[in-house]
């Protein structure tokens, strides 16, 4: 696994701001804070834009720091790099996103 | 302390002592807490200070020590991540009978400070937004429009 990710260091809080300020972004940090690691074709299939436009959001989200892009491959992984939202922040999506998981592993199991 | 803490409620349509037993023993909850969970000891049976390790979903290992249990409704335990032993979290997992099933609520407490939630780029401006996030139990589009919302005066200043 290659990692090309954009270094936390290098963006500022205009960068955050600017990334969170649009709801679209919002919406696929959200869904990619839920899950361990998400391409930009499964992000795309779950919203109304196309996967150019997922890419485009996308960069301007590792851009900020906020998310990280690992190459696997020939796919392009995304994963939240939750420091960045601050360290409270980020414990509350990477643990709310963890539960999910294990409650969704437990309703499976009781069904 | 400022607490920082996530809680998750769901119903299945299972009976409550069904449920309990994948919350309160440990052979349940190897089953869905994390890929693995073994007790130390010879111990087979979960109780107030019970030593078991987890393996989560994501290959990290985690020690885990019973702190409360009340048989059939719920049980409290104290975890950290083997590789960050210093953030030590509290986990109380709860059942009650619901009209189609039960109800099983988890919660998990961390201290706040202990986060270093002083430290970060953006946190500075998150201290006083986390407590608004975490005083209801929302869905995460509604916990990033309230961040969002909370950043609104530093959006404006940056032109966004």
């Amino acid at each position: 696994m290659t990692q090309s990710a954009a270094s936390p260091d290098a963006a500022g809080p205009d960068a955050v701001f600017a990334a969170l300020g649009d709801p679209t972004r919002r919406s696929l940090l959200e869904t990619i804070g839920q899950r361990p690691e998400v391409t930009a074709t499964e992000l795309a299939a779950d919203l109304p834009i196309s996967r150019q436009g997922v890419v485009k959001h996308l960069q301007v989200l590792a851009g900020a720091g906020l998310i990280r892009a690992e190459r696997v491959g020939r796919e392009q992984r995304y994963r939240l790099d939750a420091e960045a939202l601050g360290d409270a922040v980020g414990w509350m999506l990477r643990t709310g996103a963890a539960w999910d998981r294990r409650l969704d592993r437990l309703r499976r199991d009781l069904g | 302390m400022t607490p920082c803490t996530i809680t998750r409620t769901t119903e299945v349509a299972a009976p409550l002592a069904d449920s309990w037993d994948l919350i309160g023993t440990a052979r349940g909850l190897a089953r869905w807490l994390g890929s693995d969970l073994r007790l130390e000891g010879d111990d087979e049976v979960l109780a107030v200070g019970s030593v078991a390790t987890v393996i989560d979903d994501l290959g990290a290992m985690r020690r885990l020590v019973v702190t409360d249990l009340d048989d059939g409704r719920r049980i409290g335990f104290t975890w950290w991540d083997d590789a960050d032993p210093g953030l030590a979290s509290q986990v109380t997992l709860g059942v009650e009978a619901a009209r189609a099933g039960t109800t099983i609520t988890a919660t998990e407490t961390v201290d706040a400070a202990a986060l270093g939630a002083a430290g970060g780029r953006a946190s500075a401006l998150v201290p006083a937004a986390v407590h608004d996030l975490t005083a209801a139990d929302l869905g995460w589009g509604d916990r990033l429009d309230r961040l969002a919302r909370r950043f609104e005066p530093c959006l404006a200043l940056v032109g966004v």
